[in-house]
């Protein structure tokens, strides 16, 4: 009853919400419901904590979802990259995609998709070109983008129950085909995921094949092998994460972005800066995400990235010197690294991380995605 | 230049706030992880242990110089080490720290290290990288913890004490990942808990020689991370006659180990170990100055006199106090006025029957308020140094105060009673006596009371005086009081009955019966007894009644007993024969006023002319008894 009225009360300071609010400051002024925590309600033992916890984190997630979408999506259903000419990218379709979903917010997920389908798949190998400039209004890079297919083929799939629409499955499934044929690659090193279909091939660079560990989605796995079983996905995952635990450099044993497979061992990418940054910095929300108990176990790399409010940091790495380089200024950031210590160390997460809101999209997004992730199956987090 | 002035001196603030608190972190300063320099090699040995034991621990060399430096200054303290010294702690006695000069200062890194803080350590890198162009960081900083996945499991068996389980998981490991080596963090600190282990058990069961066996084969347990097993080595090192070392050992830690408790509870477990008192006072000396100007080890030195003092004053055998050591005490219960050491120097002048210093330290510590054993000590001083009625006062005075001064009270009182020498005691000192005799229960002066009463003619009241006595405690003077009231009053069934009651508990009672003719002859018809009861001295003169007698006897039965005594003058002065019945009277007249000489002649003559031999002899053994000291009479 305790935990009902709770809710209630939170449901109210969530609707209250007016317009959507980026400044800090203004967050900072924001009503703050007392936030229930497992221990809070003892009586009425863990699970209902749990449920309690989970539906909150539901209710707050999808109340979140309305600020995001109302900020970044588009009313035809483009996601903007307003830290970038506002471009659109394979990738933000995917995320949007994928929280709409999550958010069970069936009229937005359809609208961007129609606009994605409509926008970027317009290869024949029905992988998604990754970039759209409105600007020019077309797409200005053609080649795709594999963190960007895999997460639009994963939202569909998600999609496609939450709103028992078959069509988007037809359409999950045949990208998830078109990843497995054109993106998932033998090499001496195991089964690897190209990041793009041109350019990072053995051919391609002399330190070739480079990969990026921030394209596992390691929680959309198990989903693509549904999609697409005709590729072994699980062999995949499990190579990312042995990928993930040799491909780690510098006296902080971090891994960089780009990480090359073409020499005796791997190396960080020559042609990319050697940094751990907004690339890898994805790494831990999709090993918190991921169930794989060896993903759990992976994370314990990353929790002391941030330990909390009064820390420093986080900050992208040179990871071959463990150099500090600019501060990961965002509260996206903090909350993934908030979320790695949280699966991990079991530590709870500052509340005002998990309110702090970004005023930038990819920030933002990594924010909604943790959020995501929690009330998908951390709520213990909340 | 501007900007960058302050940013060069925030950074250098900031450096000697990280010094500050890795030194903090680091929980002890650089000596204390140096193990003491009890085993002749202890000290080459443990200074390379110590690099491979902490290779994270801050190193005071790599201060900057601005920075401060508690490790360094602790070393060069007047106290220095006698014994064999450690590896110098200044660069320029190490040659690998040659190398070290003029390079760059990773304690801060190091430290952020240590915490495991990823992203302070890469702050301080880009800092470092900035400041020194080129340079590159060691690639160790994280070489403990690169294990951390697979040792995480055994540093929590670790820390839960179970090292037969992290053995077992270590192996477990082994088996899964053929290759793998625990780090040497963990097995450094493995087989040092062992082993503290193993020396503690040796140590419980006084196994002396296990005991120092165990710690000269492990010296990395022998530093001020563990003074325990310091102390415990010391106490074996002293069981087996090896005082020195032992010294030594307690020696090390006062110089180098910074805890306070752990310090003060080095010197007292010394005063109990070590058997020079030379030895203790150089340990003594080691103590450091405190910001009130005392000595850190002031509190220990009085407890070494108080205890000196205070066994001195139980009459324990054992060291005495100097009469320097006594004088430093007494300044200091006069200064500080402390009660306690106050009583303390009162008892023991007490015991040394030094009554003038002890009144004086007792008063003192009456000063601050009542307090019962201060009072105790006063009233027993005073009537030590023979200052009865000052005790009398002060017993009453304080009766209130405990129990034990309330019982203190009874007994001066009740001593001061049938002493016919005391100053007699006001009827006011009377009623409090007898209240706190009632509400103490005490049967001891209940006796003594009854006795007063008894002597006092009061028969009836000493009874039940002696009954209360007895009731209270059974005791030998309540049983002859309670045969002899009984007898006084004729009530001879319950004086036949006493006397079968006490006879074969208290020999005296036999031999009182004995004296007194026995029961039988005088306690036969229950008819004549009573009536004997009623009219408890009858005499017969001549033959007819003696009016004379019996208006004598009348007199002196009200409690008159100097009007009795006239009487008698004036008859024999009228030359009227005295029948020994009323010689009888003339005995216990002349008793109950005092003159018990006088008594005890009539009664012996009455005895030596076969007259009224029961009446005599009962006169006089109650005059025996009253005539012994209240201790004897029991």
């Amino acid at each position: 009853m305790i935990a009902r009225s709770r809710l209630a009360g939170w449901f109210v300071a969530i609707c209250l919400q007016a317009s959507p609010i980026h400044a800090g400051t203004e967050t900072q002024a924001w009503v703050t419901p007392q936030r229930p925590l497992a221990s809070d309600a003892s009586s009425n033992g863990d699970q209902g904590d749990r449920e309690a916890n989970a539906q909150v984190a539901r209710m707050w997630f999808k109340a979140e979802w309305q600020i995001y979408a109302a900020t970044f999506v588009t009313a035809d259903g483009r996601i903007v990259d307003n830290a970038n000419g506002n471009v659109s990218h394979s990738e933000g379709q995917g995320y949007g995609l994928l929280l709409a979903a999550l958010a069970d917010d069936s009229e937005r997920f359809e609208k961007i998709w129609r606009w994605t389908e409509d926008h970027m798949m317009v290869r024949p190998d029905h992988l998604l070109s990754w970039r759209w400039d409105p600007q020019k209004g077309a797409i200005t890079d053609p080649n795709n983008a594999t963190d960007g297919d895999i997460l639009v083929a994963w939202a569909l799939a998600k999609g496609a129950q939450t709103f028992n629409r078959p069509d988007y499955r037809a359409s999950a499934a045949v990208i998830a085909g078109a990843i497995g044929a054109t993106l998932i690659k033998n090499s001496d090193r195991g089964l690897i995921l190209l990041p793009a279909a041109q350019g990072f091939a053995h051919e391609d660079q002399a330190d070739g094949p480079v990969v990026n560990l921030s394209y596992w989605v390691f929680p959309a796995f198990s989903t693509l092998k549904d999609l697409a079983p005709a590729y072994d996905w699980e062999a995949l995952h499990a190579n990312g994460l042995k990928l993930l635990s040799v491909g780690r450099f510098g006296p902080l044993r971090l891994p960089p972005d780009w990480l090359a497979l073409g020499g005796q061992t791997p190396a960080p990418a020559e042609k990319f800066p050697s940094q751990f940054g907004y690339n890898a910095i994805r790494i831990p929300l999709y090993l918190a995400w991921d169930s794989a108990p060896l993903a759990r176990h992976a994370l314990s790399g990353f929790v002391n990235l941030w330990r909390g409010p009064r820390s420093a940091g986080p900050y992208v790495i040179d990871v071959n010197s463990g150099s500090a380089e600019q501060v990961l200024d965002g509260a996206g950031y903090r909350l993934v690294l908030a979320l790695a210590r949280c699966v991990s160390l079991d530590s709870p997460i500052d509340e005002q991380v998990i309110k702090s809101r970004d005023p930038l999209y990819y920030p933002d997004t990594l924010r909604m995605l943790s959020l995501a992730a929690i009330q998908e199956r951390l709520p213990q987090c909340f | 230049m501007f900007l960058k002035r302050p940013l060069l001196l925030t950074a250098m603030l900031a450096l000697a706030v990280t010094a500050i608190r890795s030194q903090a972190a680091n929980s002890d300063e650089a000596p204390s992880q140096r193990p003491a320099p009890i085993f002749a090699d202890a000290a080459a040995d443990g200074a390379a242990a110590q690099v491979k034991a902490a290779p994270s621990a801050v190193s005071p060399f790599d201060l900057p110089a601005s920075a401060p430096r508690p490790a360094v200054q602790a070393n060069t303290a007047p106290w220095e080490f006698s014994a064999p010294k450690p590896a110098p702690d200044t660069p320029d006695g190490d040659p690998a720290s040659k190398s070290r000069e003029g390079e760059i200062d990773l304690t801060a890194l190091r430290y952020f290290a240590g915490q495991g803080d990823l992203a302070r350590v890469a702050a301080e890198i880009k800092r470092l990288r900035e400041k020194h162009p080129g340079w590159e960081p060691p690639q160790d900083l994280f070489a403990q913890s690169g294990n951390s996945e697979f040792e995480k499991p055994l540093w929590d068996l670790f820390a839960q004490h179970d090292y037969d389980g992290v053995r077992a998981g270590i192996e477990a490991i082994q088996d899964k990942n053929p290759g793998w080596q625990p780090s040497s963090d963990l097995t450094d600190k493995l087989a040092l808990a062992e082993a503290n282990d193993k020396l503690v058990k040796a140590s419980e069961a006084q196994q002396w020689g296990d005991v120092i066996d165990i710690a000269a084969a492990n010296k990395m347990l022998l530093t001020c991370a563990d003074v325990d097993a310091i102390w415990r080595t010391a106490e074996a090192l002293a069981h087996t006659d090896d005082e020195p070392r032992a010294l030594e050992a307690y020696r090390y830690i006062l110089t180098s180990c910074t805890k306070r408790d752990e310090r003060l509870a080095t010197v007292q477990k010394a005063s109990q170990i070590l058997k020079s008192p030379e030895d203790l006072d150089a340990l003594l000396r080691l103590g450091r100055r405190l910001p009130n100007g005392t000595s850190e080890f002031e509190s220990v030195r009085f407890d070494l006199i108080r205890q000196k003092l205070g066994d001195a004053a139980a009459g324990k055998a054992g060291p005495e106090a100097s009469q320097a050591e006594i004088d430093a005490l007494a300044a200091h219960a006069r200064n500080a006025n402390d009660r306690g050491d106050q009583q303390l120097l009162g008892w023991f002048a007490y015991s040394r029957q030094d009554f003038v210093q002890a009144e004086s330290w007792f008063a003192m510590a009456l000063r601050s308020g009542p307090d019962p054993k201060a009072a105790e000590g006063l009233v027993l001083t005073l009537r030590g140094a023979g200052k009865i009625a000052d005790a009398q006062r002060l017993a009453v005075q304080y009766a209130g105060l405990g129990p034990l001064n309330r019982k203190l009270m009874i007994e001066v009182l009740t001593t001061a009673l049938n002493d016919p020498a005391a100053t007699q005691l006001s009827p006011d000192d009377l009623v409090t006596l007898s209240q706190a005799i009632d509400l103490a229960k005490s049967s001891e002066g209940a006796q003594l009371y009854a006795w007063h009463l008894y002597n006092a003619n009061d028969v009836a009241g000493a009874a039940d005086w002696f009954r209360k006595s007895a009731d209270w405690q059974q005791n030998e003077a309540a049983a002859i009081g309670l045969i002899v009231t009984a007898r006084r009053l004729h009530n001879m069934r319950d004086y036949a009955d006493l006397v079968a009651k006490y006879r074969d508990v208290y020999p005296k009672v036999a031999a009182l019966d004995a004296a007194m003719g026995g029961a039988r002859s005088i306690a036969a018809p229950r008819a004549a007894a009573q009536a004997q009861a009623n009219s408890p001295v009858r005499l017969r003169g001549g033959g007819g009644w003696d009016k004379n007698a019996d208006a004598i006897a009348t007199t002196m039965q009200a409690g008159k007993v100097d009007q009795a005594l006239a009487m008698l003058e004036e008859r024999r002065s009228k030359g009227l024969a005295e029948p020994p019945g009323l010689t009888v009277v003339r005995g216990w007249a002349l008793y109950q006023n005092g003159d018990w000489e006088g008594a005890k002649k009539v009664f012996a003559g009455l005895q030596a002319k076969q007259e009224q031999v029961e009446d005599a002899e009962f006169g006089l053994a109650t005059i025996e008894h009253a005539e012994l000291p209240a201790a004897m009479r029991r």
